[in-house]
């Protein structure tokens, strides 16, 4: 999957390169060509591995999702571009892309912002700083699948803690895993759950290497509240960390798939049908792999444009230290 | 359509040819199975006993799969390696792909006199569960039934009388209400209906109705029997008060005491039996079939499918796929789980199950339906698994929403109809 690290590094990479150009210049053309080779060399391992476990599988996924083939079948056929066609006419398909972008929207902008106030409000405090992080970010470091199980007990309409709760203020509890309307924000509540943590830890980074200097700059200008300080000074120096946490909450929720395979099942009646897995049901279930390799393919074409819309336009506004 | 050959592609793929098994003065089968939380202690001891009688076989397992559809992925992966087991256990409903897939051997050819094959237990119905379009592709190894699992506590305080428990659906839902109307925090009956269409097909075989015709070309399912089945599936909503659960939310209240009636497969009984523990009184009652004639309800389960070609492999994995299957296999199964004996002489020659009946009456209830065991119907062609699933989330909607049963079956029906003419 693609990891969006490199993009960020990318930038000084590049400021080290140009660096390091000059120097090569005086020097003649064998040198020059003793150091290609070693560039090559060095970079080949990686750029195989790339080809093998990345490039490879994809293009070999590519070339799947222009047959008919079923899984294990011991022939296939070439269909063209049927399967996308019937991707278009698909009502399962299209009620699992609808509720991924439902999902993304929900848990990308809710997780990110509070995981930024999560982070201000322990950097900001006086005491229990530790206590707060490593509870908050006790939901990443544990398994999904097992506490999916977890969140089924506390949601339990009857019996689970949550709706015994609400009964005790006098409220009925709704059925959160089995109502159509709400299933869905609900899987989305346990993704904010389960991302804050992780945004939070970066976000703590990022406000750490803001130097100290610049609040004392912004004050002597006149800035004397905290909200005109986080104006002036957090949040444009947080520019770059709170991309990545963007990009990378957006990729990590497209691909919800343990909550749902674990708590509804896509259902009820599709209501929570996701792409991963609609993807997995397709494959492996229904051993139609020919057509789940082309939703692999849109699914990947997604978060491939997702990914350049947040880096191009984003970055422009973008503010690097 | 030109077609390529896949062999060809995964040759280049993979680096075929695994250890190839050495020449040995035994003979190994491998065999895998699934769902090790059900079958590992009753696998272990069959093995065992087989070993015993056949010295000259040696029984390898594999590790087992989680559940049926993991095994059969995983059965399918390895047959693109070339590294696939000699026998495999695998859900009834899914011998159909293996046989499609062309992994699964026909078993005729070994059977030499079926006269004598019926007489050891392996009678004309018995067999059809592992048959595909008419040709044996496997031996039915463990058979569930739906059955009603009820709460005698709630359904004496309810005013029913837990030694009479209805045999028809009109008296089951009126005790459903009843025990329903006892408190905002207990809910009268449960139907399950999740994972699979399996209870969709119970409802439509208890009203003697049937899925497709013999040549599975025609959709039958919202014919006149149909819908009296889709329309019991809204009667559970309107009448019975029956709860928007999924299955686990259901299976913690049953177990907690807070539902009185459930509908389920009977292969769960030993699980229900343990999670119930003395909570309460837990009984178990036969699945009303409405149509005493026609009617018949889907099996679950377990078939064991050959799948080495290699001669002399074939002809120990036969011994052993017929003591599984046989009436000593069966009785170990029947003993050790809620399924049904799959065999007929395990069942009636009280050498085998004799005692056990009488020690454990709720196992009987899936005993007396073995009458009318039928298929577990799976659909044909490559969009077979996948409209089973549109099956179920279309149904749903009569259970947990206002829709109309009739105008939601025969919608689906035509969806049915259009996604297997493609």
């Amino acid at each position: 999957m693609a990891d969006p690290a490199p993009a960020i590094s990318a930038v000084p990479a590049k400021q080290v390169l140009k660096q390091a150009a000059p120097r090569n210049e005086p020097s003649g053309g064998k040198a020059r060509l003793r150091d290609r080779l070693a560039g090559i060399a060095l970079a080949t391992p990686a750029t195989a591995l790339m080809l093998a476990l990345l490039i490879g599988p994809t293009l070999a996924v590519g070339f799947l999702s222009l047959t008919d083939w079923g899984f294990g079948a011991r022939s296939f056929a070439f269909i063209g571009l049927d399967n996308y066609a019937e991707m278009a006419g698909d009502p399962v398909f299209r009620r699992s892309l609808i509720n991924t972008l439902v999902y993304v929207g929900v848990v990308m902008p809710v997780s990110v912002a509070l995981a930024l106030a999560v982070a201000l409000l322990i950097q900001g405090g006086r005491f229990g700083r530790t206590f707060f992080r490593t509870a908050y970010f006790l939901p990443v470091a544990s398994t999904l699948v097992a506490m999916a199980t977890v969140w089924q007990f506390m949601l339990h309409p009857n019996l689970g803690l949550v709706n015994e709760m609400l009964r005790l203020v006098g409220l009925a509890g709704p059925n959160w895993l089995t109502d159509r309307g709400l299933v869905l924000f609900t899987l989305a509540g346990i993704g904010i759950w389960e991302t804050i943590g992780y945004n939070m830890i970066l976000f703590l980074a990022g406000l750490m290497a803001i130097p100290g200097h610049l609040y004392e700059a912004a004050e002597v200008d006149g800035a004397h509240r905290p909200l005109d300080k986080f104006l002036t000074v957090t949040w444009p120096m947080l520019g770059p960390t709170t991309l990545f946490v963007i990009v990378i909450t957006a990729i990590r929720s497209f691909r919800v798939f343990e909550s749902v395979a674990v708590l509804t099942q896509g259902g009820p009646g599709n209501a929570s049908q996701v792409l991963l897995f609609t993807m997995y049901r397709e494959s492996f279930v229904y051993f139609r792999a020919g057509y789940g390799a082309a939703l692999t393919i849109v699914f990947l074409a997604f978060i491939l444009i997702l990914t350049l819309i947040q880096i191009r336009v984003i970055d422009r506004r973008v503010h690097y230290a | 359509m030109k077609r390529f050959s896949t062999s060809v592609a995964a040759a280049a793929l993979i680096a075929g040819a695994f250890a190839l098994p050495a020449q040995a003065q035994e003979t190994e089968i491998v065999v895998h199975y699934a769902m090790p939380g059900v079958f590992g202690g009753i696998q272990e001891e069959i093995a065992a006993r087989f070993m015993e009688e056949n010295p000259d076989v040696r029984v390898i397992f594999r590790s087992p799969s989680d559940s049926y559809e993991d095994g059969v992925q995983r059965v399918l992966r390895e047959s693109m390696s070339g590294d696939t087991p000699d026998i495999v256990y695998v859900g009834l409903n899914r011998i159909r792909i293996l046989a499609e897939r062309e992994l699964a051997q026909p078993l005729a050819p070994f059977i030499d006199d079926p006269e004598a094959f019926a007489e050891a237990g392996f009678t004309d119905s018995l067999l059809g569960l592992g048959q595909v379009r008419g040709t044996q592709y496997g031996l039915a190894f463990a058979a569930s039934t739906p059955v009603v699992y009820y709460n005698a506590d709630l359904v004496a305080q309810a005013g029913g009388d837990p030694d009479a428990f209805p045999d028809n659906w009109d008296d089951l839902i009126a005790l459903g209400a009843q025990i329903d109307a006892l408190g905002d925090e207990i809910d009268g009956i449960y139907y399950h209906f999740w994972g699979s269409d399996w209870m969709w097909q119970a409802a439509v075989g208890s009203f003697g109705g049937e899925l497709m015709d013999e040549a599975e070309e025609v959709v039958l399912f919202d014919d006149e029997r149909g819908h009296r089945a889709a329309a019991l599936l809204a009667r559970f909503r309107d009448e019975a008060g029956m709860p928007a659960y999924d299955r686990s939310a259901a299976q913690q209240s049953f177990q907690a005491g807070r539902l009185g009636i459930k509908l389920d497969s009977s292969a769960f009984l030993a699980r229900m039996e343990d999670g119930v523990g003395d909570r309460f009184d837990l009984r178990v009652a036969s699945f009303p079939v409405a149509d005493r004639e026609n009617g018949w309800l889907p099996t679950g389960g377990a078939g064991i499918v050959m799948i080495t070609d290699d001669e002399a492999k074939q002809e120990a994995a036969w011994r052993y796929m017929t003591f599984a299957a046989g009436p000593e296999g069966a009785a170990i199964v029947v003993r050790n789980s809620g399924y049904a004996p799959t065999n007929q002489r395990a069942a009636d020659d009280p050498q085998f199950l004799g005692d056990f009946y009488a020690e454990n009456p709720n196992h009987q209830a899936t005993r007396d339906q073995v009458a009318f065991l039928g298929p577990w119907f799976a659909y044909p062609g490559e969009r077979g698994v996948r409209v089973t699933d549109t099956i179920m989330s279309t149904l749903r909607d009569v259970l947990d929403t206002d829709a109309d049963p009739a105008q939601t079956l025969d919608a689906l029906a035509d969806t049915v109809r259009a996604e297997l003419a493609r």
